[in-house]
């Protein structure tokens, strides 16, 4: 009973107590004050947008949205990764055997000779086949202080063989195909080479190149694997 | 500001680098000529085109070897840096033509009285095959200097 009592006198008590601060005026700051207070809440606005734009929003859907803003700094990442992109872009894949080595492209692999040391400048000798396979006959020949090539026809069966001869220096501009096959190392009479089946539905053809030493060999020819290697290993100087 | 300055150094490498690459693959990948985006190394093996400068003679060389043509033509063209940017100017009297019935050619030919220069031999391969299918391949020489 008295507590209740006590309690409702208080109450109206601080009720007159407070209303002395209730209706107060709203105090007007100073234009000074103000213009202060704007700027830094302009600049607290500016410090937080970024923490702001990485918030991640509730949608309507229940989805989470991230709104992607492209800072300077992203910026600058995007361009470091292009650029990166551009220079691997830009990196040839070599290829490296006992005698070539090759620069892939992506449907054919430019070859050059690795060892150029003491090789002849031009063609001393002469290199043939002491025996051709039955039915040949050469119908073809070139030749320059560069280079030498002999060309064999079968006329009943119209196979072909063409054996050419290249001096190391200089010798450059010789794409094989390897978009689809590759590049074989093989060894012909104690010297390393490559060999490379491009054969394709009915069609059989070979390449075999090597590097003897002083010249590069090369042959092409749609014979069987077997007698063309055999041809390759027989190929000799020809004695004038 | 420092940041702005790099990133337009960084743009305008990534722009040189593109056009640089352009310019590169023209050189070593040799796109078939007719058409962009015909296949090309479908039908030819090996092609090779060479140019070797002894004095003031070009000897250029052109051959390929095939699977399956009945029919390859050799376009030759030997050409001189025009010392502009990447412009090549025919040289007179250096462009052959040359046919072959079969799966195999080689193309040689010279050309004397070269003046001081950088040349490079251009060989276009036109390979046909049984199925009437063509394929065209462009490969450049290294360049070769005289003088």
């Amino acid at each position: 009973m008295f507590e209740n009592l006590l309690d409702e006198v208080l109450t109206e008590y601080y009720a007159k107590e407070l209303l002395i601060y209730s209706t107060v005026p709203e105090h007007k700051f100073s234009l000074k004050h103000r213009r202060a207070m704007k700027k830094i809440f302009k600049v607290y606005d500016h410090n937080t947008e970024p923490l702001r734009s990485k918030t991640v929003q509730s949608t309507a859907y229940g989805f989470s949205e991230h709104k992607f803003r492209l800072t300077p700094k992203r910026l600058l990442v995007l361009v470091i990764v292009i650029l990166l992109a551009t220079l691997a872009g830009c990196a040839a894949t070599y290829f490296i055997s006992q005698s070539f080595r090759g620069e892939i492209y992506s449907d054919n692999t430019e070859l050059f000779p690795i060892n150029l040391e003491n090789c002849p400048t031009t063609i001393e000798e002469k290199y043939f086949f002491p025996e051709i396979p039955e039915g040949f006959e050469i119908y073809k020949t070139n030749s320059t202080p560069f280079f030498e090539s002999t060309s064999y026809k079968n006329k009943q069966t119209g196979q072909t063989i063409t054996f050419s001869q290249h001096v190391k220096e200089g010798f450059d501009s010789i794409h094989f195909n390897t978009e689809k096959m590759e590049l074989v190392e093989i060894e012909i009479n104690g010297h390393y080479g490559l060999f490379l089946d491009v054969s394709a539905e009915e069609n059989i053809a070979y390449c075999v190149i090597w590097d003897n030493g002083d010249y590069i060999l090369e042959i092409g020819s749609n014979l069987d694997k077997n007698s063309l290697l055999n041809l390759a290993k027989s190929a000799k100087i020809l004695e004038n | 500001m420092v940041l702005r300055k790099i990133m337009v150094i960084l743009f305008s490498a990534v722009v040189l680098c593109t056009s640089l690459v352009a310019t590169t693959s023209a050189e070593t990948m040799h796109p078939p000529v007719d058409d962009n985006v015909a296949p090309a190394y479908v039908i030819a093996s090996d092609p090779y085109s060479n140019l070797r400068i002894s004095g003031q003679t070009a000897y250029c060389t052109s051959k390929t070897y095939s699977t399956g043509a009945v029919s390859i033509t050799v376009e030759q063209t030997l050409e001189k840096y025009s010392g502009w940017f990447w412009i090549w100017d025919d040289v007179d009297g250096a462009h052959w033509i040359e046919t072959e019935d079969g799966n195999t050619i080689t193309v040689v030919n010279t050309k004397d009285g070269l003046s001081n220069g950088t040349y490079r031999l251009k060989s276009v391969f036109t390979l046909t095959n049984s199925s009437g299918k063509t394929e065209t391949i462009t490969i450049y020489s290294a360049e070769k200097k005289v003088g």
